[in-house]
């Protein structure tokens, strides 16, 4: 959390530093957006280190809990510009937390059941590094990036034990994400636009899972 | 992580909404295992026959085996007479033409055929003439028979007759393998020392080249105290502990058909049901059968002595949920099922589980 707060304080600092360069040169831009996401194909959740009055080591993996989930949050991050061309997106990082009506679902991992609760699901993202190109007329500007980076989900969850369930620490899966996205911004200001986005998600948990739409508020070169 | 959670849901921001506390299941798929059924007694009565005539029972049984044969303080095993035996012929016999393979289970227990008397099986045990006898006259039950395999089910013994057991074992084994397969009952032991009464009578690194397939006995999971009959995730630890034993035996985990009406007040006690039973004791007292987290039924009721029960029992949709934790990742698709107390179980049981094993 420092180290982002120290880039966004350089961020903010620079940018206006790097804009007056008119397009030429190695300029800067951070953004915050609202995003919404869908993913049509579910995971299965990593099960470690839980136990109950009958086991008391419960270690596997869930089968895939098998429903569409959508997810509503936010998302921030800073990239390179160079020349006023080329996006070399630095970092970002996204929390979202799980939209809809979810009903608890019973699943299994390692021989034990396990009554998984979607309705208090979040997740983590965070992408490193990319490359993107964006092109500008007038007030407007279009913007396409590709970035990798990985994303964690953690759903809460509680395992049978008799005739009742114990909760346990929310059951989680990671995966490597790589998705592209594709932007259409209107300049408010010379420094500051306001964008429409939407993200494909090339994978994240599985090929062509979904995506994402947002909207954006960029400052910056 | 709970207080990450909490934190989480205020930087979202998100309403988190879900439907209630009902608890969907997974679509069931269980894995196709070798299938056995037990049932009490020489006999099968015409509804049990029945039940193996069905397409879905072929699809999920391969072997039924009769809890009938009762080996004596005196070395002596019954049935002993002309008639049962005849009858006990003809009735491989149909099992056989029905494709079922059939095995007789020798069960160590007092004369009136229920009580396991621990320290007075090891006190026979101890006596090599009685093991030869008893092996002599299970053998002969079984090759008169035709069946095809013997099971022995011996339980509550004390550790000091862990070389006994090994020896009984033996003495059958050399009577009657390899034309008919052994099986032994192996109590759910998760640890050594055994966890549960019995466990540490069974040499099973020994036993291993002495017989066909350990059925681990993964029942009465709750014991004495109400609750549920079987765990799924309990019983994979039974299988893994036993196959941590040895790496050359064959296994069956098992499944109990019938249900557990424990008294909870008064002289308490437990007693076994069906799962009709179960249905007809809920309409009598007006109780509403509940799901427990394992899905397993349970009822609450009170009988005409104002003792209070709770009922537990599984019918076809608790049964898949457990058999489907049981995947092929968990528990290999060469362990087998032993479905304990054939007869008394959901009768809607076979459908759902050949449907499921497709």
């Amino acid at each position: 959390m420092r180290s982002f707060n120290i880039a966004l304080v350089g961020a903010l600092v620079l940018c206006p530093e790097i804009a007056r360069a008119e397009g030429y040169g190695l300029g800067s831009q951070l953004w915050i957006e609202a995003t919404g996401t869908y993913m049509p194909a579910s995971t299965g959740l990593d099960v470690s280190a839980v136990s109950n009055t009958a086991r008391e080591n419960i270690a596997g993996s869930t089968k895939p809990f098998g429903f569409a989930t959508g997810y509503f949050g936010v998302r921030s991050g800073i990239d390179f510009i160079e020349s006023d061309r080329w996006i070399i997106p630095l970092f970002d990082i996204g929390l979202y937390g799980i939209m809809g009506t979810y009903a608890d679902t019973l699943v299994s991992a390692d021989g034990s059941l396990f009554r998984l609760h979607p309705a208090g699901t979040i997740m983590f993202d965070a992408e490193l590094s990319g490359i993107g190109v964006r092109f500008k007329k007038r007030r407007w500007m279009f913007e396409g990036t590709v970035k990798p980076g990985f994303a964690v989900v953690a759903m809460p969850a509680a395992v049978a034990d008799g005739k009742g369930f114990t909760d346990v620490d929310a059951l989680n899966s990671a995966t490597f994400t790589l998705r592209a996205q594709l932007s259409v911004c209107r300049r408010l200001d010379p420094s500051e636009r306001v964008c429409l986005s939407v993200t494909p998600n090339i994978y994240q948990w599985g090929w062509g899972n979904g995506g994402s739409f947002s909207l954006r508020w960029e400052i910056g070169s | 992580m709970k207080k990450f959670f909490a934190l989480a849901a205020v930087v979202c921001g998100c309403g988190f909404t879900s439907s209630g506390t009902q608890v969907q299941t997974e679509t069931q798929s269980v894995p196709a295992r070798h299938g056995t059924v037990i049932a009490d007694g020489c006999l099968l009565d015409p509804w049990q026959m029945e039940i193996l005539e069905t397409n879905s029972a072929k699809l999920v049984i391969h072997d039924v085996v009769l809890d009938c044969l009762l080996p004596h303080a005196d070395g002596t095993v019954t049935p002993a007479d002309a008639s049962s035996k005849l009858e006990l012929s003809n009735l491989v016999a149909e099992l056989h033409d029905m494709g079922y393979g059939v095995s007789f289970a020798a069960s160590f227990v007092t004369d009136n055929g229920y009580v396991y008397d621990g320290t007075q099986t090891a006190k026979e045990l101890s006596d090599p003439t009685w093991i030869a006898n008893v092996a002599t006259n299970i053998a002969a039950l079984v090759n008169d028979s035709a069946a095809d395999a013997v099971d022995l089910d011996l339980e509550l013994l004390p550790a000091s007759a862990k070389a006994n057991v090994t020896q009984l074992v033996s003495a059958v084994g050399a009577r009657v393998r390899p034309a008919k397969k052994l099986n032994v009952f192996l109590p759910p032991s998760i640890q050594a020392p055994s966890d549960v009464p019995g466990g540490d009578a069974f040499d099973v690194p020994t036993l291993a080249s002495k017989v066909d397939r350990f059925r681990v006995m993964t029942l009465d999971y709750s014991g004495n105290h109400a609750g549920p009959t079987i765990d799924s995730g309990w019983a994979v630890d039974a299988y893994r502990f036993a196959q941590g034993q040895t790496s050359s035996a064959t296994f069956d985990v098992s499944f109990p058909l019938y249900g557990n009406d424990y008294t909870t007040t008064g002289q308490g006690g437990v007693r076994f049901t069906t799962y009709l039973e179960a249905l007809g004791l809920a309409d009598t007292f007006h109780a509403t059968a509940q799901r427990g987290s394992t899905q397993e039924l349970f009822l609450d009721y009170t009988d005409e002595g104002k003792n209070s029960h709770e009922l537990w029992y599984d019918d076809a949709q608790s049964t898949l949920v457990t058999l489907g934790a049981w995947d092929g990742k968990t528990i290999p698709a060469t362990v087998g099922v032993t479905f304990y107390g054939f007869g008394a179980e959901d009768p809607a049981l076979w459908d759902a589980i050949a449907e499921a094993t497709k």
